[in-house]
Order: structure tokens, then sequence, then C-alpha cells
């Protein structure tokens, strides 16, 4: 699994940082074998559909997303 | 100005359970910044009285050297004016008055009973002669002053320092008469080899410091250094924001590549339209995540790249207040503070494209409009720390 963290001006403000942390402390926890990336912006933040924090997991896009919705996703996956 | 630019700092430590030193060090620019006049006093006694009188000398001092009276005539001015201590019949501040001219390319430098100033060229310390100049105090007791000139060449340094730093460990076993001279100056020669381009706040912190240690970290008397050092200028260009027109971004990869300096980029779109146009990988700099800023990158060719509003306002705090509280040297905004800090001309390229997220009434307010921090930045550059600042809006 793929993921990106968009740490971006506008992400990082409204909690891609707490999102990254809870990621890496999870990859250290679990044996999911996840690859994560934390690009300096992912370029949604500015397109009226999207709300930040952004996160791409396999090339698809989640938005407004919190560790919550984060744990949610990961468990479905 | 010549070619050369000259960076002047001092440091400084009170007397152990003293809360005002009472050496004082003051320095300003004169005649279109050709000119600067530095002064080094050492008020009698310690605490607020020592520092009163330590003001007072290199406030008259600086001024009236400023405004074009020689040096000779300043010092005689002040020996004339001030009194001298009744009791102790010594006179009530010690001086060092350093009137450099960059025009003429000459330093002169008048002393008065400070510890005598240290001249280092080519890494070796540089003996100069000294001229002796009596002059009377009010009460008609002679004084004994040093009168020095010298040329200046590129990489000289020079620095001068209180008692505080000759007279560290006096009475100590190994220091029974102090700090000798030959020793400091070993000493200062040393940390040069190892930090070939040491700032001038490098190695006035530095000088303070050794002092310190060997004062067993109770300084017995205020410690001050001040060091001058005579270099090329410093320049750093900081580019951030993509241009209004996206047809322009080619500008940003030209203006780097044009540049000679240190190159920063602040803000993720501009580092990416670079890395774009140069071909060049961005990785994150994982160490410098947190709550407050974004992390850091590194590009090739480039000396800095970060985010841009939150990371350039950090660094605004932090010239506000003269330096972080606890040093963090992973916080972004704490490696662009010290770069724009050692540099002596620091060129702005603005794009003014409006970030539509930042007009996401979602946003907290912090994020003020691109133009208006750099406004900021540039203006506590020029008029606080004394840089050459441009600004050009692309």
């Amino acid at each position: 699994m793929k993921i990106r963290i968009c740490l971006g001006t506008c992400c990082h403000l409204m909690g891609g940082a707490d999102l990254y942390n809870f990621l890496e402390e999870q990859l250290e926890k679990s044996n999911r074998d996840f690859e994560l990336e934390t690009p300096s912006c992912l370029d949604y933040c500015n397109q009226a559909d999207y709300e930040a924090p952004i996160v791409e997991i396999d090339e698809e896009i989640h938005d407004d997303v919190t560790i919550e919705k984060l744990k949610n996703i990961l468990n479905q996956e | 100005m010549g070619d050369f630019f000259v960076e002047v700092d001092h440091a400084q430590l009170s007397k152990h359970n003293k809360q005002v030193p009472g050496d004082v060090f003051l320095s300003k620019k004169a005649d279109k910044e050709n000119r600067i006049v530095s002064v080094l006093a050492d008020g009698l006694g310690s605490g607020i009285k020592a520092n009163v009188l330590a003001t007072l000398t290199t406030t008259i001092s600086v001024n009236l050297t400023c405004n074009s009276v020689d040096i000779k005539d300043t010092a005689e001015t002040i020996m004339k004016t001030l009194p001298e201590c009744k009791e102790r019949k010594i006179s009530y501040s010690t001086f060092t008055i350093i009137d450099i001219d960059l025009r003429a390319n000459q330093v002169e430098i008048m002393e008065f009973d400070n510890p005598g100033f240290m001249l280092f060229r080519d890494q070796k310390r540089k003996s100069l002669e000294k001229s002796k100049i009596d002059m009377n105090n009010p009460i008609g007791t002679s004084q004994t002053l040093y009168y020095s000139q010298f040329n200046i060449e590129l990489g000289d340094r020079l620095i001068v320092f209180s008692d505080g730093v000759s007279q560290a460990g006096i009475g100590n076993k190994n220091y029974s008469l102090g700090w000798p001279e030959e020793e400091i100056a070993s000493t200062v020669k040393e940390r040069m080899s190892r930090l070939k381009d040491a700032s001038a706040r490098e190695l006035s912190n530095f000088l303070v410091e050794e002092a310190h240690k060997i004062d067993g970290k109770e300084a017995k008397d205020d410690i001050t250094s001040a060091c001058f050092y005579f270099r090329s200028p410093r320049r750093t260009l900081l580019i951030t924001g993509p241009p209004v027109d996206k047809s322009d971004d080619y500008k940003i990869k030209r203006k780097v590549e044009q540049f000679g300096g240190k190159k920063i980029i602040c803000g993720g779109t501009t580092s990416k339209i670079y890395a774009r146009l140069a071909d060049k990988e961005i990785n994150v700099n994982l160490e410098s995540i947190n709550k407050d800023i974004p992390p850091d990158s590194e590009i090739e060719g480039l000396d800095l790249v970060t985010e841009g509003i939150l990371t350039m306002s950090r660094a605004i705090e932090l010239l506000e207040a003269g330096g972080p509280d606890k040093i963090d040297v992973d916080d972004p905004g704490y490696k662009l503070y010290n770069m724009l800090k050692d540099s002596d001309y620091i060129k702005f390229v603005v794009g003014t494209k409006i970030n539509e997220v930042h007009q996401n009434p979602n946003i907290p307010e912090d994020l003020g409009l691109r133009k208006n921090v750099v406004k900021k930045m540039a203006e506590l550059l020029r008029d606080k720390y004394l840089k050459k600042v441009e600004i050009e809006y692309i």
C-alpha cells in the first residue's frame, strides 16, 4: 500500500502532521507493508471539491481526513 | 562600500548574580554606510551604576565620531568632560573607540585602559605599532591612551574585549594572573583555523564562552567580546510564490541559475515549479516534521527549501525576538532565520499569484498575504539587522 500525506501549508495546518505521526506509529507497530510519502503539496487543496488535509492511498484521493477516518480507511483496505 | 562587507557582532555575559552588565558595546553606521563607529566601554564597578557610566561613554563617543569629530578629539572630550572616581582616583570608564572608514579602507582605534585589541590577518595575529597619547582628566591627572591605525585587508578580523576576558580565572591555580594575552590569541587562532569562515557572532560568542569556562562558569566580572570581520559580502536569494503568469515560471529557474550566493525557495508550489523545470528531485526532510511548521526539503542546487507563509512567519518571529528561547536545529523556521541572519545582502523574488487556498475562510488568519509577509521580513532585516535588501516581484 502506498500512502502519500500532503504536507503543504493548508494540509499541515489542518492536521497533516498529526496524520503523519499516527501513520509512522502504525508503520512501526503493524506488520502491514505500506510505503509512506510526504510530498510538499499534492495540489488538491486549491480545488473547490476537496478539503484539507488530503491523503492519497494507492492513487485514490481522500480529503478532510482525520485520524479516525484514516483508521477506518486502513481497516477497510 | 568597498569590495568587502564589515560584519560586526558582540557577545556578553554579566558578572555572576548581576542582572545588568557594566560593559557596553555600541555600534553605528554613518555616512551612507561608508563608516562604522563602535565603542566598547567598561564602567567603573558593576551593575546599574557601571552600566550608566559605560552607556554615557559609548553613546557620546559614537555620536561624536559619527559626526566627523576626529577620534582623538572624541577621546579627549570624553577624558576632559567626564569625571573620575573621587575615592579611587581612577577614570570612571575605560573605552576602545573604533572608527572604520570604508572609503579610505582604514581603521583608527583609540584605546584607554581596556585590554588591547587583536588583529588577525591570514590566520595569524598581526602586531601594530601604537602611539602613546597623554591626556589630562578634569582634575589634572595624566592618563595614557593609545592610538593605532591600519589599512583593511580582505579577511581581516579585529577582536576587542573587556577585562572580564583578560582577567578570567584570576586567582585560580592555573590562571593566577588571569587569561594571558598570548593564550587568548592562540585560542582565537585555533578556532579560526578550525572554522575558517567563522562569523563575527560565532567568534565573539566563542571567546565569551571560553572566558566563562575559565571563570568556572561563574563570571567574576562582566565578560564582553566584539568582533569585526572584513569579508566578501554574503549574498542570499529567497524566492517565494509562483509568478502571476504561468508562462513566467521559467524565471524561477533562471533566477536560481544566475544568482551567485546562497539560494532559498520558500513555498511548496514554487519549489515544485523549480524542481520540474530543473529536472531535480524533491526530498522531504522528515527529521523536521513538527506540529507548527511543515518540514523542509532538499533539492540539489538549493541551500534551503521550505514551505512558504508559515515558515517565513516563524522566521519573522525569531528575527523580532532576536532568536529562539530554545534552539531546535531541525526547525525549518530557525534554519531560515539563521541563513538570513548570516547574510549581508538578501534578494527577494516574490511571485504574486494569489494562492486560492489561503483565501479559504476555514484557514487560520496567520496566513497573511505573501506580499505582506515578505514586506515585514524585509523591513526587519533592513532596519533591525542592517542588511541590504532588495525585492523584485514576478
